[in-house]
């Protein structure tokens, strides 16, 4: 039976577990793919979901949702993402302006690779350096701004804007080759 | 920065279609400008092509589901938990007193080829076959009762149950067949199916071969497809559901036993505990060896079953007593 948003709604408000099961079941994947995309990691993902469908479940009650429902839950999701990448990955995030040059030259590698292998744009963002393509997914998939990838990231707008260059330039070559 | 910044939130914006008159605007005016144009132009290329990045990965929403549940039954209040246990100890009691197999068509397995077929053929000793007026046979096991409306059979095919049974359900335009029991429903959802509901000390079984049926047990009502077994757990109060299931489970109600591709390990064990015998073969020396039975061994006797065995990896049978069988020799091919 397929539900719309707002029946799922109110249904929270009646029988709250039998709506939260029906929500699960509706939107686990998406959200799962959304935190995957972030984060690449499989397993962390679906314990991620769990989290967050457990507190969407333990708030049920006093849950107010003026927008849709996954819209909802892909806010909540990403912000619990990126907690966990911040307090998971700070070192990793940190260093990000000590390797500037040394991604330069591994990037100019991948190009050619990319180039040789002409191989598709999702293989390619996976290719791309790892800081280079959470900053790149954040701002494509997420639709943060710099200022907000910066903060969530604990680095500087600056070099958020160069990991952004830097993604758009390794696939946008990609893809003129391709072409 | 803070330019270039908007510049990246209204491309993102402009090609979503999510912005207002003015920023769109302010956008269009950026674009005039050749090096922007040029810049929004391979944005937009890698936007668009990227937009099924990550949806490859799939996940297993069941299984994540099942853990869900455990959760909040965990964290569930005392009184919730109480009113889900109150229905728990019930599903018990059925589990205890109640098995439950429903089967018809068995058109998954080609080689029964029995695709359109809604009659399976059974020989039970101790039991009573029943027909229906809607053509559905149902085999009732030692001590079962069932009852319905013989008037209004057709209309709703609404059945009761007592005990155990063996269902052979006729595909009806799609009518549903409800087997109600004093504690448990199932539903037919589809119109060929075949379940089973297994008596454990800590679990309650549900498998179905083809079809779709609805089971409801705790608050709960699952659905369940062709190929799926649902493992209620009633110690742990979780549930499992399975997604691959072996056919000889329900072995000792059809007296088949079928295999395909099935490691040797598998098959010996499957006929040990159909016939009740115990069998010795070199386990090691056949450990990777796969066994598909030409046809399935329908209520064939075990000397039979296992000549065929014996004979597809060249092994010599010796019948050591009456439930004690040994198998010599023998490899892969």
């Amino acid at each position: 039976m397929v539900r719309s948003d707002q029946e799922l709604v109110d249904l929270l408000r009646g029988d709250s577990d039998k709506a939260v099961r029906i929500i699960f079941e509706h939107y686990y994947e998406a959200i799962c793919i959304r935190i995957n995309r972030m984060i690449n990691n499989k397993a962390q993902t679906e314990d991620l979901a769990q989290e967050l469908f457990l507190d969407f479940w333990r708030k049920r009650n006093e849950i107010e949702i003026t927008g849709s429902l996954i819209g909802y839950l892909s806010i909540a999701a990403r912000n619990k993402t990126l907690n966990w990448i911040k307090s998971n990955r700070k070192h990793d995030f940190s260093s990000i302006e000590d390797v500037q040059q040394a991604t330069k030259e591994e990037s100019a590698q991948k190009l050619m690779e990319l180039e040789e292998m002409k191989i598709h744009i999702d293989e390619a963002i996976d290719l791309l350096p790892e800081k280079c393509k959470i900053v790149f997914i954040l701002s494509r998939f997420e639709q943060l701004s710099y200022k907000e990838i910066a903060k969530n990231l604990d680095i500087s707008p600056k070099t958020v804007e160069n990991q952004i260059s830097k993604a758009l330039k390794l696939l946008r070559n990609k893809l003129q080759k391709k072409n | 920065m803070d330019q270039k910044d908007s510049h990246i939130k209204l491309a993102n914006g402009y090609i979503e279609n999510t912005l207002n008159s003015l920023d769109k605007e302010k956008f269009l005016l950026l674009l005039e400008d050749e090096e922007h144009a040029q810049w929004f132009e391979d944005y937009q290329k890698i936007y668009k092509s990227s937009e099924n990045y990550g949806k490859a990965t799939s996940f297993d929403v069941t299984a994540a589901l099942s853990k869900f549940d455990a959760a909040v039954l965990a964290e569930s209040t005392p009184d919730q938990k109480a009113a889900k246990l109150v229905k728990l100890s019930s599903w018990k009691n059925i589990a205890a007193s109640l098995i439950i197999l429903l089967v018809a068509g068995f058109g998954l397995m080609n080689y029964l080829d029995r695709n359109n077929s809604t009659v399976v053929e059974m020989a039970y000793l101790d039991s009573k076959e029943l027909s229906l007026e809607d053509g559905s046979v149902i085999t009732l096991n030692t001590n079962a009762e069932i009852s319905y409306r013989s008037n209004s059979f057709l209309k709703n095919r609404k059945l009761q149950l007592k005990g155990e049974a063996y269902f052979d359900v006729a595909k009806l335009d799609g009518a549903d067949f409800l087997v109600s029991t004093n504690h448990l429903d199932v539903k037919v959802l589809g119109t060929a199916f075949s379940v089973i509901d297994i008596e454990g000390d800590n679990t309650a079984t549900v498998i179905v071969e083809e079809g779709k049926v609805n089971v409801s047990f705790f608050s709960l009502s699952i659905d369940l497809v062709a190929g799926e077994k649902l493992v209620v757990d009633h110690a742990s109060q979780s549930y499992k559901k399975i997604s691959s299931i072996n056919l000889n489970e329900l072995s000792w109600a059809t007296k088949q036993l079928r295999f395909k591709d099935t490691p040797l390990k598998n098959v010996f064990e499957d006929i040990s505990s159909h016939y009740k015998v115990s069998i010795e073969y070199p386990e090691a020396q056949l450990a990777s060896c796969l066994y598909t039975s030409p046809l399935a061994f329908n209520d064939t006797p075990i000397g039979e079953v296992l000549s065929v065995i014996q004979l597809a990896f060249n092994m010599k049978m010796e019948q050591i007593d009456d439930d004690k069988y040994s198998l010599s020799g023998g490899s892969c091919q």
